[in-house]
């Protein structure tokens, strides 16, 4: 195999991903930008919007009209899609392909009821979280319910906008992508699946099955009603009644169902991130002899079917390059992936600003056994201070790591 | 001539006074759904049950069980039921209806009376929830849940719409009352005993904890099922004899089931495919893994259900064996009915006897395989009908062996202690205590810090034997006489005394415990004259090391490596902040989370 040479060019875009490829390949230059998001809760000086102009200002250099050969967007939640809302810039670039994941294609029946039911469980989410008042465990959920309601325009962009009208793709694992303007980059699809069994696992939890409390005013039209008017009785009168007074509930079993109702809702919501991140597409790019790993969002069930697989599980083996899925939680990244697949030395990205809600995030036995494999982290939060050989930091906007032909890696 | 109150009505409302006063029946009818709504047509499904009668006042509230109808959803309340009014007296209750909160109110408090008595019965003393009400709320919240929260010692029930797309049986967008399925109320007030049994059995210190909490309140809300006569007769004529064909008195909460989308029973005493010898290694799920215990414990039922029924269907068939094709005679079905609820009565009554022969905490599994064979021994040394031995292969098949021990024979099996031959308990203390529980007094209560202190002292002289630590504190947890008929047919008393210590940790080992105490304990069940019969022991090391004979000794390390595991499987960890972090663990065997879905979700 022939040494070959690429950058990967990773924006700060806070909490969210955005990476550039750029791919010389003989006369040519590959363009392929993977996701452009931030998560609405992410800190952090730099969002998507800024790395969106940014990334359009980096492509017309020398006065060249801006061209991408591949948009991907791994899956549609909005630290991965946030930075195509502005469908008028993006109209300034002309793209080759546009590649979402199966469950995004319109004329597939299965895709459509899916992602139906996705955003009626995002609406229902909240209706709830309206009701309610704030309780801990709200805040958090609010935070998971953002980044999953149906984020319309940026995925009207990804379906509709660009310039150069182009193609799009639904891929799921195994598709053939041999067809595309990469030239001699070679891309291996590794999720999403289009099997029974995991498309059941990406069913998001069923609105039925979360507690709703109302804090203030129930809503007057709000189903269902336990029983006709006639049988209830209101907080006030209820407590003016002396023949009730032993029945009254007291502040622990109203604290309780309260508290309860929070935490059911943040279930959830995390029950829906999970399935929204299950969609992810999981892509490996092959250029000579590196190879080039992007996760998405994948989590713990799609990475088994990868693993499971002899021939991917011998592709991912190879990686010189990964993308840490999930911004580093502990269940996007297998901890056997790291020790028992994942070569040593293999550069390791991770896109990221630190939320406080999220102490968990990364997670630190991940990163320690990221370190174990003496995997070198680059972090868009705390990029290189020191000089590092092949990485160009570029302030707080961007890092570059470039693979040469003929270095020795 | 003027009529007027005279001589003879005094008289009348003498009598009449006096008899309302006293002469009260022992017992009080009231309609129930034997399973749920949504069973209407199946026979037996509108069961009048009979509960030990008391005084109650509206609610209903009684002693210990207090019916509260508020519902958090919409922050208002249902006009109670007073079931003392006579035209619902005289109609043995309120009659089944969904529309009615009445009824709803009635059934929840007739099943947790039921439940509460079959412990009762099957414990040979009366249980309280130590001065606290059982607080029953039918109509709790929106939500298709239902769960215990210990720290209000209230069941909170929730409602819900049925699956527009898959509502199974139900009409689409029905509402679905949890309160109305005989199991779940069953399930959940169970949850409720459990905890006051054992308080820290919902502390995970292991992957059975939780999963034995799930399976021991499937059990006995499914048992009860073959406490309704009707119901019997009509499953035991459909299924020819035989039971394990009739899926709606094996299935757990049928409607709540289907209303979920699930065209199914929610759980179900018998597996898929049978028993698999690995299944205990590989499900982990507390509901699913829990479900492993409910079969091992109906396979025995159904095991010496049909030894019991042998003679009967020989005598009937003039010796073949076979029954004959076609309806089963009138009278067999009552004969075979009666058997089943005898089969049924006896597996239920060990299975609740059993949780005396348990340790204060950490139980697992093969525990209550031990507790069990003892509790059983202890009733019929000879195992006659073999019920023990088919128990023994029910758990083998299932994977589940106790550690430690040296053989599935019963007396490897049944718990040891007396070997150590320690000084009995003083006299005093156990005529106090057969005062105390004449009287009905609590044996620990504050008044009585001396027994408290003197079994203190106790365990610190023995607490090599006991596998306690001698210099940290020792709360006792539970004093309490076990009655039972001897062989001989004199009534025998055991004594079960819980000792429970905790091990300090510091705040930052707390922090990653994710809150879970760590605590070691011994229960130990003394003779009428004092003496130790069985020393029932989980200690808790720093470092491993070997335990006495059938005895494992737990350590620090263990724990927290089983806390890592669970961390990985926690989707929800991820986005959590530091304070859920911090008490994780304690979150986790929160019954409200577990119960989510009733397990529908997992």
């Amino acid at each position: 195999m022939t040494a070959a040479s690429a950058t990967v060019r990773m924006y700060n875009v806070g909490f969210g991903d955005c990476f550039l490829l750029i791919i010389p390949d003989g006369e040519a230059v590959r363009r392929i930008l993977i996701d452009c998001g931030t998560h609405p809760s992410s800190t952090g000086p730099r969002s998507a919007s800024d790395a969106a102009k940014q990334l359009l200002a980096d492509l017309s250099e020398d006065g060249a009209k801006p061209r991408i050969d591949v948009i991907v967007a791994t899956h549609r939640h909005r630290d991965h899609v946030s930075g195509f809302s502005d469908q008028k810039l993006w109209g300034k670039v002309e793209v080759g392909e546009v590649w979402l994941p199966w469950t995004e294609d319109p004329k597939n029946p299965a895709a459509v009821r899916l992602l139906n039911r996705m955003s009626r469980v995002a609406l229902a989410l909240e209706t709830a979280r309206g009701l309610m008042q704030a309780a801990p465990a709200l805040s958090l959920a609010s935070a998971l319910i953002d980044n999953s309601l149906t984020n319309e325009k940026p995925m009207l962009t990804l379906h509709e906008g660009f310039a150069g009208t182009p193609r799009r793709r639904f891929l799921s694992v195994g598709s053939d992508v041999a067809d595309a303007p990469l030239g001699s980059v070679r891309v291996h699809v590794l999720a999403p699946s289009t099997d029974e069994k995991v498309i059941r696992n990406l069913e998001p939890p069923k609105d039925q099955s979360w507690m709703l409390v109302a804090e203030d005013d129930p809503q007057p039209d709000a189903e269902p009603r336990a029983f006709d008017e006639g049988w209830a009785i209101d907080w006030d009168e209820f407590h003016a009644t002396k023949a009730f007074e032993h029945l009254r509930p007291g502040g622990q079993i109203v604290g309780a169902i309260r508290r309860v109702a929070a935490d059911e809702i943040l279930f959830a919501a995390a029950s829906l991130e999970k399935a929204v991140n299950g969609t992810s597409l999981v892509l490996a790019f092959e250029v000579g002899d590196l190879v080039l790993l992007f996760p998405g969002d994948a989590q713990w069930g799609t990475w088994q079917t990868i693993l499971d697989d002899v021939k991917m599980r011998s592709l991912v083996q190879r990686a010189t390059f990964y993308k840490i899925g999930h911004h580093g939680s502990h269940n996007a990244t297998p901890q056997s992936f790291v020790k028992d697949v994942l070569a040593p030395n293999v550069w390791a990205a991770l896109p990221f600003a630190k939320v406080e809600i999220w102490p968990n995030i990364p997670h630190p036995d991940l990163l320690a056994a990221l370190v174990d494999k003496k995997a070198r982290i680059l972090r868009s939060d705390e990029p290189p201070a020191a000089a590092i050989p092949d990485v160009t930091v570029r302030e707080d906007i961007s890092i570059d790591l470039a693979f040469h032909a003929n270095a020795g890696r | 001539m003027q009529v007027q109150r005279g001589k003879a009505y005094d008289k009348f409302e003498r009598l009449h006074t006096a008899y309302l006063r006293d002469e009260w029946p022992d017992r009080r009818p009231l309609k129930i759904f034997a399973f749920d709504p949504l069973s209407g047509n199946t026979a037996g499904n509108i069961a009048i049950v009979d509960i030990p009668n008391e005084k109650l006042g509206l609610g209903p509230a009684g002693e210990r069980i207090k019916v509260i109808d508020y519902d958090g959803s919409y922050k208002r309340f249902y006009a109670p039921v007073n079931l003392n009014e006579g035209s619902i007296l005289m109609r043995n209750g309120l009659d089944p209806s969904e529309s009615d909160p009445r009824f709803h109110q009635q059934m929840v408090y007739a099943v947790a009376m039921r439940v509460l008595e079959n412990f009762e019965r099957a414990l040979g003393r009366s249980l309280s929830f130590r001065g606290r009400e059982l607080k029953l709320l039918p109509h709790a919240f929106r939500g298709a849940n239902a769960f215990f929260d210990p720290a209000s010692n209230s069941v909170l029930f929730g409602y819900f719409s049925a699956d527009t797309a898959n509502p199974g049986l139900n009409l689409p967008g029905q509402t679905v009352f949890s309160c109305l399925s005989h199991d779940i109320v069953a399930h959940e007030v169970t949850h409720a005993i459990l905890y006051r049994l054992r308080g820290y059995f919902n502390e995970p210190t292991n992957r059975d904890v939780l999963a034995f909490h799930e399976a021991f309140a499937d059990i006995v809300a499914i048992f009860q099922h073959f406490t309704f006569p009707d119901v019997l007769r009509d499953a035991i004529q459909k299924g020819h004899g035989n039971l394990q064909s009739v899926e709606h008195l094996l299935g757990l909460a049928r409607q709540f089931g289907h209303g979920t989308g699930k065209s199914a029973s929610l759980r179900s005493a018998l597996e898929k495919d049978g028993p698999q010898p690995d299944d205990y290694k590989t499900v982990l799920e507390p509901h699913a893994r829990g479900s492993l215990l409910v079969a091992a414990i109906f396979d025995t039922f159904f095991k010496t259900y049909q030894a019991r029924i042998q003679d009967l269907v020989r005598v009937a068939t003039g010796g073949t064996g076979r029954l004959p094709r076609g309806d089963l005679h009138p009278d067999l079905v009552g004969m075979l009915a009666s058997e089943a609820s005898k089969a049924a009565q006896s597996v239920l009554g060990m299975c609740i006897r059993a949780i005396e022969f348990l340790p204060p905490v950490d139980v697992n599994f093969g525990d209550y395989l031990r507790a069990l064979v003892t509790a059983d021994h202890e009733l019929y040394p000879e195992d006659k009908l073999g019920q023990r031995a088919v128990l023994i292969e029910a758990f083998r098949k299932r994977g589940i062996y106790p550690e430690a021990v040296r053989s599935l024979a019963d007396e490897s099996l049944i718990w040891e202690g007396a070997e150590h031959k320690l000084p009995p308990l003083k006299k005093s203390v156990i005529g106090d205590l057969m005062t105390r529980t004449v009287l009905g007094t609590d044996s620990l209560g504050s008044d009585n810090q001396p027994i408290a202190r003197y079994l203190q002292d106790w365990a610190r002289k023995h607490a090599a034997e006991l596998e306690l630590d001698p210099e940290r504190t020792t709360a006792i947890r539970g004093f309490h006489p076990i009655l039972r008929t001897g062989s001989n047919g004199r009534v025998r008393v055991d004594i079960v005394c819980q000792f429970v210590q905790e091990r300090q940790t510091t705040p930052q080992e707390l922090a990653e415990l994710g809150g879970l105490r760590l605590r070691a304990g011994t229960t130990v069940v003394f003779s009428q004259s004092g003496q130790v019969r069985y020393l029932i022991s989980k200690p808790l090391a720093d470092e491993p090391r070997p335990g006495r004979h059938g005895i494992v000794v737990r350590n620090v390390k263990g724990i927290q490596d089983f806390i890592k595991q669970i961390d990985l499987e926690d989707e929800v960890l991820a986005w959590q902040d530091a304070a859920y972090l911090e008490r994780r663990m304690v979150e986790r065997s929160n019954f409200a989370l577990l119960d989510r879905g009733l397990g529908v979700s997992s």
